[in-house]
């Protein structure tokens, strides 16, 4: 993500910049007037912080408290509230919500606010979206936007990798954009060798958890509603052999059937109970303590 | 505008910022006490943020610090430690923030910085209950390294009677770990690697499933039942395979229980909390034998 680069400690300077020019210009001025004016800086200085606050835990990947945090800015009509609604809809995308309503926020942040690197940065992340969506030609134009409005390196750098990724993918629409792959043909030799894979095209089915394998499917399909939730582990024997398979390949056909001779005993032991959202009572017996040993070097 | 209606509207914003500040503060506190760290380290950092009082914001960042600390994080505790130190010019915080780090540095494995900072907690001039945390923390380090004179050492400087931790580390001395090697050698016996660790019952669990299914590989073998052969030969593989891959794991969790028991019988059950009757703008750590 590109919000990294948001120059929080930029913001926090102006401000103080601007506290410390109306503090002068109302030092002569009467005390209540002083005094109110000062209130109200003070309280635009809280709200600035609350963004590096936002900013730390979007970086943090932290997305559920993030969004909060930038509801409760926006609620209370915090300044700068472009920056506070762009971080909301990439929080909020990032937890999952649904992609048309983030491109719709994202949209909007777009066409209404002011300030143009938060109309970059939107720009951008529109753009990704609408070419995960296979919409080239609007991605294009998102992707032209921001090259040409931000003065963010990074966010130069991206976007213009990006229109380069893209022209590839669609080399029709190159008639249209002589002038702007002209300009991106400038840049060309500041681009680094991962920047290619962050600015490819987004593939959601990276981050999503691997299916499990068919002996894991088959068993759930197929024999564990017969026989019923027996296992009285967390997680559960089929679970745990997915993950044991996800980590080890092969490995997993004895650790599953360490795990079987084992069982009863765990049980037994009763120590670290769960208890399933049904009321069943588990035991903990997770993989990181049958490969930590695996994994030292 | 006039005098009085301004001082209104001034006395007004004044209100309700304290009035916000405090509500910050009461629900960082409640949310420490819940245990909801990362919740709380956050509205502490808030109220640090909302507070134009250097001492205010010194104590909140290094409850935020705590909380934080609490919660696994401690790259967001040691930015709040920083913080705190930058804003708490006239404040002495000096044993809480060693504390901090030290624990800091112990949570990302950094037993240099961490022992640093616990040899200063062990100075003379520190409380005898920081020296004794230091001392204990600082032989569970070197114990971890596998130095144990170094870690009879610390427990010996202690100022408190460390009978039952010098006991647990002698025991541990006198002991013997198991070879995964040896237990996985064992396993080629079914069910005997799992006894080479002391685990009785599995041993027997693994012997019998898998004479049950060389029993059935016979069986079918003689019958001629091909197919039943490949099935039920694809499952006595995993049994057997399991048995050699049991006798290694019995063994390095027999390793990994024996060490994790001596560590917790050096360290002790110790605890530090932030004193509940002391509130922002001051700091206090209490920890607990």
């Amino acid at each position: 993500m590109v919000l990294t680069a948001l120059p929080v400690q930029t913001t926090l300077k102006l401000m103080d910049r601007l506290i410390s020019n109306r503090f002068h210009q109302l030092l002569k001025k009467s005390i209540p007037v002083h005094i109110m004016v000062g209130m109200f800086f003070f309280c635009a200085y809280s709200w600035a912080g609350n963004l590096e606050l936002a900013v730390d835990l979007f970086e943090k990947n932290d997305w559920d408290l993030c969004q909060r945090e930038c509801r409760r800015a926006l609620l209370s009509k915090a300044e700068p509230i472009e920056r506070f609604s762009l971080l909301e809809a990439l929080s909020s995308a990032n937890r999952g919500a649904d992609s048309a309503s983030t491109a719709q926020k994202l949209q909007h942040i777009v066409t209404e606010n002011r300030d143009t690197q938060v109309t970059g940065m939107a720009s951008y992340e529109l753009g990704r979206l609408q070419w995960q969506f296979d919409d080239l030609e609007a991605a294009l134009n998102s992707f032209q936007l921001a090259f040409q409005t931000t003065t963010n390196k990074t966010l130069f750098l991206r976007s213009s990798c990006s229109i380069y990724l893209l022209i590839k993918e669609a080399p029709e629409l190159k008639a249209e954009k002589e002038d702007v792959i002209h300009q991106v043909g400038t840049v060309r030799d500041q681009w680094y060798g991962a920047l290619f894979a962050e600015c490819a095209k987004p593939d959601p089915s990276k981050n999503e958890p691997q299916a499990p394998n068919w002996i894991v499917r088959f068993y759930r399909s197929q024999i564990s509603p017969a026989i019923g939730n027996r296992c009285t582990l967390e997680p559960s024997c089929s679970e745990y052999f997915h993950q044991a398979h996800q980590h080890h390949g092969l490995k997993s056909f004895p650790m599953i059937a360490d795990r079987f001779f084992r069982e009863p005993e765990v049980s037994n032991q009763k120590k670290d109970p769960v208890v399933m959202k049904n009321g069943q009572i588990r035991y903990q017996d997770p993989l990181e303590n049958h490969d930590f040993w695996m994994k030292k070097k | 505008m006039k005098k009085p209606i301004l001082i209104f509207i001034a006395m007004s914003s004044a209100l309700i910022s304290v009035t916000a500040d405090t509500n910050t503060l009461i629900l960082a506190k409640e949310l420490l006490e819940e245990n909801s760290f990362e919740l709380s380290a956050i509205e502490f950092r808030r109220f640090a943020m909302e507070s134009d009082k250097d001492d205010e914001k010194a104590a909140a960042y290094l409850y935020s610090s705590y909380a934080y600390l609490q919660s696994e994080e401690a790259r967001s505790s040691n930015e709040m430690l920083d913080r705190s130190e930058e804003t708490a010019a006239t404040s002495d915080y000096t044993k809480e923030h060693s504390l901090l780090s030290a624990e800091s540095a112990r949570l990302q494995f950094d037993a240099d910085s961490a022992l640093y900072f616990y040899e200063e907690l062990a100075g003379d001039s520190m409380p005898a209950d920081f020296q004794t945390f230091a001392r204990r923390r600082s032989a569970g380090i070197y114990f971890s390294q596998g130095k144990v004179d170094a870690a009879r050492s610390e427990l010996e400087a202690s100022p408190a009677d460390e009978g039952s931790s010098l006991e647990a580390l002698e025991t541990f001395i006198d002991g013997n770990n198991k070879s995964p090697l040896a237990g996985g050698l064992w396993g080629l016996i079914p069910g005997a690697g799992y006894w080479y660790s002391g685990e009785v019952a599995n041993g027997f669990r693994s012997l019998i499933l898998n004479s049950l299914f060389i029993y059935g590989m016979v069986s079918t073998a003689e019958d001629e039942q091909w197919g039943a052969f490949a099935i039920i030969t694809f499952f006595e593989l995993t049994w057997y395979s399991g048995s050699i891959y049991g006798g290694v794991d019995a063994a390095q969790r027999y390793n990994q229980d024996r060490f994790e028991t001596a560590l917790q019988g050096i360290e002790s059950d110790m605890t530090y909390r932030p004193d509940p009757k002391i509130v922002v703008p001051l700091f206090k750590l209490n920890i607990h034998f």
